[in-house]
């Protein structure tokens, strides 16, 4: 297998179904230390126990610290981590510089990913990560083809993962404040509500991005080498998670990579993201 | 204290503002790939402010882009070097990790401070991250918070104070009504209609542009100036005209004499 499916758990039970369904990596957030709302994370002592569920059933754990992290809570977070290798976590998903940086001291076993939210553009910011020691980047969801392949040839010796399932950030990740301004306190996300285009429209028009199924395109990433395919929605009910774990690992399976040919071949030039 | 200015349009009565104002040290210019309002004709208006500013002999700070991928990433690096050749510039607000390093490589001496638009990409909360940037080669960073501003001095980081934080309800990478960031082609003039957006809840939010609405905080509280008199040495103001640079700089001035009174009259105490 060159490729893993990676699937959202919200709750412990979750993952035993998205396993059958067809992921080989589970991922959860770190409790109040992730982008999502604290229900949908899990504590030290669930995850311990997500790690024993997901490595009896032959998938991974990786495991969500990518909300922001204040000076009060640094400390905190930082013993967490050595705590989550200790359980045996495969790998943590940092958005933050300094954690990343501590992380890449502190961790041996468990590997390090830069999250979507560190915003990666370009090479060279991947050249940083991986003399930190991170071994997989989450590339941004709003970087079009080109710019993914410029990164993937720029830094073929890096494993790359894309959000292949779900709701995706349209707008540029963690600036926008429309959903706290539409809803106030309560968890929505803005950009999915309908608005009208003018006082007196009566044309209603959504002002974020659909979500997005690469299953029937995945051949394509498959060939660039991308390896993980994530599905988005820690918050949404794990049994609405299934449909799309199982068809995205249908699709995977069906993929006819040519093992010698990359698409990346095709695409590298000397200028494109290999900037002296 | 060194005071900037950083306006929606530089136009030639803001130059002549900046230029007759012996205390405005220059201004902040760019990013020109998303900037429409403050240059019309993109990179052509960049070198033709760059050369304004040569003229009056005001500093320019150079607010590089927000998406720095391989689309973009060779030009504007060639075209940071150029402008560092040709017009002198050497300090740049930087919001990408990877644009920082290549700066630095190119031009080993620039003064690269984390724009306060990297917020998104780099949320700097933490002391941890603020060393982590400084090993990487920042020397400042952009600030609105009053107690960060104190935070960054501890760690030997120039504070470059933001009177005026503009806050964007969303922006957008491709504008939701077709605009074409990336060219910089506006097909639908949306933006300069003020067209506004109505939720189901009733709240509205304007379209401006690549932003769905945007306004500017200006932060008047005793414990902002405060730590603005006692550990900044420079200070951005921000606004979007001439008429609100002049009240914002009179403002500024107004508030630095009281808070230096104050200092003077503590001194004098002790």
């Amino acid at each position: 297998m060159n490729y893993e499916v990676l699937a959202p758990a919200g709750e412990l039970k979750a993952i035993l179904p998205l396993i059958d369904a067809g992921a080989n990596a589970i991922y959860v957030g770190l409790k109040g230390h992730s982008s999502r709302p604290a229900r949908a994370d899990l504590t030290l002592k669930e995850i311990e126990n997500a790690v024993e569920l997901c490595h009896a059933n032959g998938a991974r754990l990786h495991v969500a610290i990518n909300g922001g992290i204040a000076n009060d809570d640094f400390s905190e977070v930082k013993r967490s981590l050595s705590t989550l290798e200790k359980y045996g976590v495969d790998a943590v998903i940092i958005s933050d510089w300094g954690m990343l940086k501590q992380a890449s001291q502190l961790l041996n076993t468990t590997e390090l990913h830069a999250s979507t939210l560190l915003g990666v553009y370009n090479v060279e910011t991947v050249r940083i990560l991986k003399n930190m020691g991170v071994t997989r980047v989450v590339l941004s969801t709003n970087l079009f083809i080109d710019e993914i392949i410029a990164i993937m040839s720029g830094v073929p010796d890096m494993e790359y993962e894309i959000v292949a399932d779900g709701g995706i950030c349209y707008n540029d990740n963690r600036i926008c404040e429309l959903s706290h301004y539409v809803k106030e306190s309560e968890y929505r996300v803005g950009c999915r509500e309908a608005y009208y285009l003018n006082a007196e429209s009566n044309t209603k028009v959504s002002i974020g991005s659909k979500a997005i199924s690469l299953s029937e395109i995945i051949q394509a990433f498959a060939e660039l080498g991308i390896i993980s395919y994530k599905i988005e929605g820690r918050t949404i009910h794990y049994q609405d998670i299934i449909p799309h774990t199982r068809k995205l690992s249908e699709a995977l399976k069906n993929t006819d990579i040519q093992k010698n040919v990359s698409a990346l071949h095709y695409f590298k030039r000397t200028n494109m993201g290999d900037y002296p | 204290m060194n005071c900037y200015l950083r306006i929606d349009c530089i136009s030639p009565d803001v130059l002549d503002f900046i230029k007759e104002t012996t205390d405005i040290q220059g201004a902040i210019l760019g990013d020109y790939t998303c900037n429409r309002r403050m240059f019309a004709g993109g990179y052509a208006g960049l070198i033709k402010n760059a050369g304004d500013f040569k003229l009056i002999n005001k500093e320019i700070i150079l607010q590089t882009p927000l998406y720095m991928t391989s689309r973009k990433f060779e030009e504007i690096i060639d075209g940071i070097s150029f402008l560092h050749q040709e017009y002198g510039v050497k300090k740049f607000l930087v919001q990408d990790v990877g644009v920082l390093s290549m700066i630095l490589k190119i031009i080993p001496d620039a003064e690269c401070i984390w724009s306060q638009m990297g917020r998104n990409r780099g949320n700097v909360l933490n002391m941890d991250s603020v060393m982590f940037l400084k090993d990487q080669g920042l020397t400042g960073m952009e600030l609105c918070s009053g107690s960060r501003i104190s935070m960054l001095n501890a760690c030997g980081m120039k504070a470059y104070a933001l009177y005026g934080s503009i806050r964007y309800m969303t922006i957008s990478r491709n504008c939701y009504n077709k605009c074409f960031h990336d060219r910089a082609i506006c097909r639908i003039d949306c933006c300069n209609h003020s067209e506004v957006l109505t939720t189901e809840t009733g709240k509205t939010i304007t379209v401006d542009g690549f932003f769905l609405g945007k306004n500017y905080f200006y932060d008047d509280s005793p414990a902002y100036w405060r730590s603005v008199v006692d550990h900044c040495e420079n200070l951005i103001i921000q606004c979007e005209n001439l008429e609100e640079t002049i009240y914002y700089y009179e403002t500024y001035k107004e508030t630095m004499k009281i808070y230096e009174q104050d200092f003077c009259s503590n001194s004098s105490i002790k």
